[in-house]
């Protein structure tokens, strides 16, 4: 499942960051890796932006980028 | 001088402290290595001069995007005695990396956790006896906007750069290649000095967010907030650019108007009908632009811009440009040269060249200025602003237009993530500064160029001297003639085409140049546009205007950021080209009508 998909409100652990070094290199920067938790705040509309968290800081990005990242939900 | 980098991820409230440094001193400079221009100052630290310099807001020292290989370079070139790192407290668990990457190349640092007063209201403590410890260097927490903790921090940076050995550029090369992961170094850092609470509520942002990224209301809200910041610039704005007008004309009825026997009839009217009068036109509109200024800082401020990029990045994705373009365009509304500067944030070059391409669509503030005084001059005070207005929408469709036409050519798969900071409310002193250096940067291009531009045209519409003055036989006449077979059609004549191959240099001289033309400012000018022009022709003239180069600066800036000539020339051509047919269309399909 990827970061995406997740529900309004809902968290869960990135598992996975997929696409080239520079991409991932800079997910990383901003705080998108592997092991850290990230919840859905919102998404906008028509397919739009989705707002994330990420520990501290919020984040907005595109629904195909969210794609890439790929997510572990708890048990 | 011994030097001071500031370096820190965007919206940690770098320039903030920066500004507070070294209040509004700071100039443009060049650097070795670097090809962009950065901020620097010169400030008495302790007892001694040193130059601060402001670097480009990065997330990683070792990151791909352009900004980010400026920082490098700018290391690797100028030696920094001191590199201040700015972090903001609240996102130390993203941050502390940076500070990381600083110490690994043996720099001199000295660290300050920003947002102090932010991060004490989200209950999140720092422990900055370890934290500093553990990185080997001070670590003190301010709040650059509201000054706390800055006499302090100040001086640790004089205490700190006291004791720092000179840097030898050579090491410093060597460690920037060796790219240490820091992640996890600094994730065990934070765990061991940062608490914080499990979840960290922005209640307020969250409430106003609720309402203002509202899937349905967000966007017409944003476009509303737009609409009430331009009618305010126009409501406050002209009642103090009369006053300033009403000024300058007494000063020149009681002042200068004596001179005129004394002074021989040639200087006389180069000086004050052309001078005076075109400078002066221009000066009214000065407290209007920083109106202008000033709102554009308050509304950047409090966040809001960031909003606009989540809201209108779906809609910009049809444009194969992304949030952060709607910004930079409204950042244009300004001044597109700084907005030009600003896609340096964008990693994909074709991104960056098609955002770079509708960037002077923008309706800048030198524009704002020509068509404040036609639409006045043209318009009744009822339609006036709806005029403006519907120039603004033309500026937007233009932008995405342009996009839409050329996505094809220049297309982009960056990934598109940003920030989104809380809600700030903005301090006075800081949108104030900031306003202040937006003016201050908008009045030196302006004056140099304007009077540049008034003493010209007032040659051109004045010579040969045998020629009545403005009329077919002088200089201007018969440049206005020969474009005559290109502009009639756009309903533009001999006169306001000589205008507009001014305007290519900037339109702030616009103004001044109808002055020294007609030899006539204030009401009389008014009444003469009047005369010379219907309405169709005038809104035809300010499409033109509104479309064609911005300026020689946005040109140069153009060329330097895209490092490319062809794609300069060919923004150029386009909107040179587009300019020509929207006016054309619109001038004839209204002259078909019986307008």
């Amino acid at each position: 499942m990827t970061l995406s998909k997740l529900r309004v409100g809902q968290r869960a652990c990135i598992a996975d960051v997929c696409g080239e070094d520079a991409l991932v290199h800079r997910f990383s920067a901003m705080g998108l890796r592997v092991g850290r938790e990230a919840c859905l705040i919102r998404r906008s509309w028509l397919g739009g932006a989705l707002q994330v968290r990420i520990g501290g800081t919020h984040l907005i990005m595109r629904r195909a980028d969210a794609d890439r990242i790929t997510i572990q939900l708890p048990e | 001088m011994r030097r001071i980098a500031l370096l820190g991820m965007p919206n940690t409230g770098k320039s903030t402290f920066f500004n507070r440094l070294t209040g509004a001193s700071a100039r443009v400079g060049n650097w070795p290595g670097v090809t962009v221009d950065l901020l620097a100052a010169k400030v008495l630290l302790g007892a001694e001069m040193v130059e601060v310099v402001d670097l480009p807001g990065i997330y990683d020292l070792h990151g791909f995007s352009d900004d980010e290989a400026v920082v490098r370079r700018f290391f690797e070139n100028n030696p920094a005695d001191l590199v201040c790192v700015i972090l903001n407290s609240t996102q130390l668990d993203n941050q502390l990396a940076l500070a990381l990457q600083i110490r690994d190349l043996g720099l001199e640092t000295v660290v300050l956790l920003n947002m102090a007063d932010e991060a004490d209201k989200l209950g999140i403590r720092i422990d900055t006896d370890t934290l500093s410890d553990r990185l080997g260097c001070p670590v003190a927490m301010i709040s650059a906007k509201r000054g706390h903790g800055f006499p302090q921090a100040k001086d640790i940076l004089a205490r700190r750069l006291h004791e720092a050995q000179p840097v030898t550029l050579d090491a410093l090369r060597r460690d920037m290649e060796a790219n240490a992961a820091v992640t996890d170094r600094a994730e065990a850092l934070v765990g061991e000095t940062v608490r914080m609470p499990s979840v960290l509520v922005r209640k307020i942002t969250e409430r106003l967010d609720r309402l203002l990224l509202h899937p349905v209301l967000g966007l017409p809200l944003f476009f509303l907030a737009m609409f009430l910041v331009f009618q305010a610039v126009y409501t406050l704005g002209t009642p103090i650019q009369e006053g300033v007008a009403w000024l300058l004309g007494g000063f020149k009825h009681l002042a200068l108007q004596p001179l005129q026997p004394l002074l021989p009839h040639l200087v006389y009217g180069l000086l004050v009908d052309g001078l005076y009068d075109g400078l002066g036109t221009v000066a009214s509109f000065v407290p209007v632009i920083i109106l202008f200024f000033f709102m554009m800082a308050l509304v950047e401020d409090t966040g809001y811009l960031s909003r606009a990029a989540f809201l209108t990045d779906s809609l910009m994705a049809r444009f194969g440009l992304d949030g952060r373009g709607f910004v930079m365009l409204l950042m244009g509304f300004g001044c597109n040269v700084p907005a030009l500067m600003g896609t340096r944030i964008m990693r994909s070059r074709p991104l960056r060249l098609l955002t770079m391409l509708i960037i002077p669509f923008s309706l800048c503030s030198a524009r704002l200025q020509v068509f404040l005084f036609l639409t006045t001059a043209m318009f009744t005070p009822r339609q006036a602003p709806l005029v403006l207005f519907s120039l603004y929408m033309v500026s937007f469709a233009a932008a995405f237009g342009s996009a839409f036409l050329v996505r094809g050519r220049l297309h982009s798969t960056e990934p598109f993530v940003m920030e989104l900071p809380p809600y700030r409310m903005p301090t006075v002193r800081h949108v104030f500064l900031r306003g202040w250096h937006e003016v201050h940067h908008f009045l030196r291009r302006a004056t140099n160029f304007i009077v540049l531009g008034v003493t010209l045209v007032w040659v051109l519409t004045h010579f040969p001297q045998a020629a009545t003055p403005g009329g077919p036989g002088t200089l201007a006449g018969m440049l206005g003639h020969w474009l005559e077979p290109v502009l009639h059609p756009i309903g533009i004549g001999a006169q306001m085409a000589v205008i507009l191959v001014f305007g290519f240099v900037a339109k702030e001289i616009v103004l001044g140049s109808l002055v020294a033309m007609t030899g006539l400012s204030g009401a009389a000018l008014t009444q003469y546009l009047g005369h010379q022009m219907d309405w169709v022709q005038a809104y035809s003239f300010m499409l033109f205007v509104l479309l064609y180069t911005p300026c020689l600066s946005t040109v140069a800036t153009m060329r330097s950021e895209s490092r490319s000539l062809a794609f300069t020339t060919f923004s150029v051509l386009w909107a040179l080209g587009l300019a020509w047919i929207v006016s054309f269309g619109f001038y004839q399909a209204l002259r078909l009508l019986g307008y």
